[in-house]
């Protein structure tokens, strides 16, 4: 999954997969901090921070000036996702957002509010891209009737990338 | 008018206006009295669109007005407000506004009206108060107590006991055990119609303040209105005969990192209703620790009795934000500020972990610190709003806990001066507990998404200065010549060649109280403690698992299987026979000498089971739910008994607990619920010998290493 170079300010990607991503987006986390500043904001809890300084390390000796261009913020709950994205000033820089999706699965939050809210996310993200490449990373929702904010999302994207979950293979049992 | 003193037992809505009280006078009547009060709510945002809310409002009862309030974080803002003199009125106009002004930010729209109350009259429930009375009408009212004070008069209930014959879950009761005072006795339900005159007859005449039952919210209270309409009997359980009974539906939720079920409920008005079973905290400190939070939180007994910790430190904190004009948001928008990867790594630290040195040692002492975080918050006065700031008032935390932490300190500084079989100790204890509970969970509530008054910050610099004075702590002890054995959050283990009894630390508590300005407290003397290691790697020590016997020969244990809910109890009597055992030995190094005689006890212990002689019930296993069952791959065995259960009709939620024995053959469980008689024969004994074996070398292995 080499996102980098399809990377280019006004992109819009989107990576669904089980787990939203969470080896990948570091990998690219720590990527993209090498080459320059990046803004995370993080709606699953899905940062790394530990695995990603691992990462720069294994790349550079500087690692403080790397380390120092990630830039993260977290959000616990849609209506904070909403704010957060709202307040995220528009730079020249890629801008990665972990598990978009994760606080809009609560089910203490209503249907039409998390319509409401991800409507004026999509819309921040679209201010966001008029200066940087934008990164979504997603993950299913534990109940079905969610499913549309998810459509929500894709029907937006640039570059749509879909990762199967693995496939548990039946095991023989053995025999003896 | 006249004038009337008693205890406020509760503050509901009246359908018509106004509000309704009930109050229990000293000449012990049950007083039924309405009272005018308005409520407010505030709504903030896009001028253009307030105006459309206004326009919106203007024809809906309500009377609106410009103002300026305090929001924590944002200082003034210019708002509607908007007021009603009918409370029950509030929570649909709200509904109906905030979904046609979605984008408006709303403050004080979900305060519960007991709070509001509270905040208005400086009364408290289950205080003390006094009341003017023009007829049923309340003119005025003034409190005689505070909710702080240490000693409250008891409050004299009439409190009627109502449980089955049988786990309705289970088998069909047939029968209702009644108790009132010292009376008991036992009404058959069927045939209904005697059964529904009989009860009603008794709440009649006992006229209970508190309905205590087993399985009222999920059997008798549902089961009573299904009866009522067959029967023609009319049976309204509430005091006020107003009301109807307020169900509320049964629902799973994620918490504290597990999906947590609450079963359906059943709240009475002008009486309480609690049921054991659906009771959070009930079986930790009772009625007594209940009562104890419903009078400081201003939540009622029937929602406190059901609800977390988590909801009374909110309670409260919405009652401080009232007294000091802060408008309370519905919804928190405070976001994180942004960290880089090293501000990130350096800041989102829990507390201060010191791996204990694996195996057994003699006299260690454990002191902890009292009430760490909440202390922290007070002393350092770290609240959302403060954190970051140079010279902040006191915070709107700080000021909620100040009056807890002081008074949980001081009921137990009571206890601990109190003779042991003094009849006041258990309550004061479960007052303590009830207390405890509050304050442990007010340092979550500063991270915790739902909390109205939290920001990750204050959260991080919490743990942050604890971390710092952990380790002043370890650095004053070592400097005074003692090891650290561990050190877990906010209590550490000291040892030193010669100290044994409790006085020999004094100094060293003393020197740490007086650095650190946090009290700190002597757990015990561990005359031997056996710090455990992991079981996949026998170097790697565990953090908070141990077990040891106090001077006094008292046991403690954290992280082994007795502490743990799905051990059967079979294995933990057994374990906890083990450790009184070894607690007879008064050294480490005499506890060799007792291994024989564990050993032997095991073995006795599985000839029992695999002989039948074990009662079935303490083989019981109880596992929850984590999911859905169609969310199971492979299903666990919980999962596999809460299919069998799902086969005849019994629909398990997740976060519920399933209950079954492990059999052999077939799908190895059998559902506790079932109700089907096992044949001893069909049990797995090897599985649970394999259970015990496991929970057994816990214990043994330090004492051979």
């Amino acid at each position: 999954m080499d996102i980098l170079p399809v990377l280019k300010t006004g992109k819009l990607i989107v990576l669904y997969t089980h787990d939203a991503a969470r080896t990948e987006s570091m990998t690219l986390i720590a990527e993209l901090g090498l080459r320059g500043a990046v803004t995370i904001l993080d709606g699953g809890n899905r940062y790394r921070p530990y695995q990603v300084a691992m990462l720069l390390r294994r790349k550079t000796v500087n690692i403080s000036t790397a380390a120092n261009r990630l830039f993260s913020r977290r959000a616990f709950t849609c209506y904070e996702m909403n704010t957060l994205l709202g307040s995220t000033p528009s730079l020249n820089q890629p801008y990665l957002i972990l598990d978009l999706l994760n606080t809009f699965y609560d089910d203490h939050v209503p249907t039409y509010e998390a319509y409401r809210l991800l409507k004026s996310c999509l819309n921040q993200i679209q201010r966001l891209l008029l200066s940087g490449p934008v990164v979504v990373t997603l993950a299913p929702p534990l109940a079905e009737e969610r499913d549309f904010l998810l459509e929500q999302v894709c029907r937006q994207a640039d570059e749509l990338i879909i990762k199967e979950a693995p496939v548990c293979q039946p095991v023989q049992p053995s025999l003896f | 008018m006249d004038e009337a003193r008693g205890w406020l037992l509760d503050v509901y809505a009246d359908q018509v206006g106004g509000i309704i009280l009930w109050l229990l006078t000293d000449d012990d009547k049950r007083l039924r009295l309405r009272m005018d009060f308005s409520v407010t709510f505030y709504a903030a945002g896009d001028f253009s669109l307030l105006r459309q809310a206004w326009i919106y409002l203007r024809d809906k009862d309500v009377k609106l007005e410009r103002s300026a309030r305090r929001d924590l974080f944002l200082g003034e803002r210019d708002v509607l407000s908007v007021t009603t003199s009918n409370p029950s009125k509030l929570p649909k106009l709200f509904a109906n506004l905030s979904r046609q002004f979605p984008s408006l930010d709303y403050y004080d729209a979900d305060i519960p009206l007991s709070l509001r109350f509270i905040a208005q009259t400086n009364t408290h429930l289950l205080g003390r108060c006094r009341v003017m009375l023009d007829d049923e009408w309340v003119r005025a009212i003034e409190p005689l107590n505070s909710p702080w004070e240490i000693d409250p008069t008891p409050i004299p209930l009439r409190i009627l006991t109502l449980s089955p014959d049988s786990n309705p879950v289970i088998r069909k009761p047939t029968q209702l055990r009644i108790r009132y005072e010292r009376g008991e006795y036992s009404l058959p339900l069927e045939p209904t119609r005697t059964f529904m005159i009989s009860l009603k007859a008794d709440l009649k005449r006992f006229d209970p303040d508190l309905i205590l039952t087993e399985y009222g919210d999920t059997w008798l209270f549902p089961q009573l209105t299904v009866w009522s309409k067959e029967s023609g009997i009319d049976l309204n359980p509430n005091r006020d005969q107003s009301r109807e009974i307020l169900t509320r539906r049964a629902d799973s939720y994620f918490a504290y990192g597990q999906v947590i079920y609450r079963g359906a409920q059943a709240h009475l008005f002008g009486r309480w209703h609690i049921d054991r079973h659906n009771a959070m905290s009930m079986g930790e400190y009772g009625l007594e620790g209940v009562m104890e939070q419903a009078r400081v939180t201003g939540l009622g007994v029937q929602e406190m009795a059901r609800k977390s910790p988590g909801a009374g430190i909110t309670a409260m904190q919405m009652v401080t934000a009232i007294r000091n004009g802060v408008m309370v948001p519905v919804q928190k928008q405070q976001v994180e500020g942004t960290k880089t990867l090293i501000e990130l790594i350096r800041a989102d630290h829990g507390g201060l972990i010191y791996q204990p040195i694996i195996g057994l040692h003699g006299n260690v002492a454990q002191i902890d610190f009292s009430s760490m975080y909440p202390a922290i918050m007070v002393k350092h006065n770290i609240s959302p709003e403060t954190v970051e700031t140079e010279d902040a008032q006191e915070g709107l935390v700080p000021k909620t806990l100040r009056p807890l932490l002081e008074k949980r300190l001081m009921l137990k500084n009571i206890v601990s001066d109190l003779d042991p079989r003094d009849c006041r100790v258990e309550i004061l204890k479960a007052r303590a507990a009830a207390l405890k509970w509050l304050l442990v969970v007010c340092f979550g509530y500063l991270g915790y998404k739902n909390a109205r008054f939290g920001k990750i910050e204050s959260h991080e610099a919490v743990t942050a200065m604890s971390r710092e004075l952990m380790l002043q702590a370890k650095e004053l002890a070592e400097d005074m010549g003692f090891t650290i054995l561990h050190m877990y959050v906010d209590c550490l283990f000291v040892q030193q060649q010669g100290f044994e009894r409790s006085a020999d630390f004094t100094p060293l508590m003393d020197a740490i109280a007086d650095k650190t300005g946090i009290p700190i407290a002597m757990e015990g003397v561990f005359k031997w403690v056996a710090f455990l290691s992991s079981k996949r790697d026998a170097r790697v020590p565990v953090p908070n698992q141990y077990f040891g016997a106090f001077d006094d020969g008292t046991i403690k244990y954290r992280g082994i299987e007795l502490r743990r809910r799905d051990t059967t109890l079979w294995v933990r009597k057994i374990q906890l026979a083990v450790l009184e055992i070894l607690a007879k030995a008064n050294t480490p190094r005499q506890m060799m000498n007792y291994v024989p005689d564990v050993l032997a006890f095991v073995e006795h212990a599985k000839h029992n089971l695999k002989a039948g002689h074990i009662p079935q019930e303490e083989l019981i296993v109880r596992q929850k739910l984590s999911r859905g069952l169609e969310g199971y791959k492979s299903p666990s065995p919980a999962a596999r008994a809460a299919l069998q259960l799902q086969a005849i009709g019994r629909q398990v939620a997740p976060g519920q607990s399933v209950q079954f024995l492990f059999t052999r053959g077939g799908s190895g469980v059998q559902a506790w619920e079932l109700g089907d008689a096992l044949d001893h024969r069909r049990l797995d004994t090897k599985r649970y010998c394999t259970l015990l074996d496991r929970a057994i070398r816990t214990v043994l292995d330090p004492c051979s290493s």
